[in-house]
């Protein structure tokens, strides 16, 4: 990776983080299953919607 | 939990088209009663899709001139000649299948406050790829 990352780099690793937690804590996935956030018409903000269901 | 079924069917005049679904899955989840829940709409056909995008009718044609270019329509059973092997079975929608399968099946929504809570310009479509006939899709609403 390089040093300084465009903007629509950063957004798209500082979304891993929390996808991983995710996986590991809460739902039934596969070993190798991530979550992913893929930018086709990036540089400005976009949003990621998350709700959960349950009890 | 609330549950809530309804099924919409569609019978498109042309093979191909597309048909803006958002006010009649709104209503479905108004039906429902659901505050906080999830909205799923899929189709029943394998030869049609429901997938969200803009409302847009550039965008709309650009599909379809783009489908049509990664499966084009060919009623023969040739892949040599641009045929699908699958119109061995005498039908002719080969095409349909593989354009469907790019559009995908299903979307789901979640429902806060009792509304569908969508993205500024997310509009939910219903995509038809061999038509002229009566197709269904299924709306299923759950939550509380």
């Amino acid at each position: 990776m390089e040093a300084e990352p465009p903007a629509y780099r950063r957004l798209h690793w500082s979304l891993l983080p929390i996808a991983c937690s995710f996986g590991a804590a809460l739902l039934e996935a596969e070993p190798r299953e991530q979550i992913f956030y893929g930018e086709f018409d990036g540089r400005r903000d976009k949003r990621v919607l998350i709700k959960i269901l349950g009890e | 939990m609330k549950s809530h079924r309804k099924v919409l069917t569609l019978r498109l005049p042309d093979r191909t088209g597309f048909v803006n679904l958002t006010e009649e899955v709104a209503a479905a989840v108004r039906e429902s009663g659901v505050q906080e829940g999830l909205c799923l709409v899929n189709s029943m056909h394998i030869t049609s899709s429901v997938f969200i995008n803009d409302e847009e009718s550039g965008l709309k044609q650009d599909y379809l001139r783009w489908l049509e270019r990664l499966a084009p329509f060919n009623p023969g059973s040739d892949p040599k000649q641009g045929g699908y092997l699958h119109n061995r079975t005498g039908e002719d929608n080969g095409d349909a299948h593989h354009k469907r399968q790019v559009m995908g099946r299903e979307v789901v929504v979640a429902i806060t406050k009792g509304r569908l809570d969508f993205g500024p310009w997310e509009q939910i479509f219903y995509g038809e790829f061999d038509g002229r006939r009566d197709k269904r899709v299924l709306i299923k609403i759950l939550g509380e």
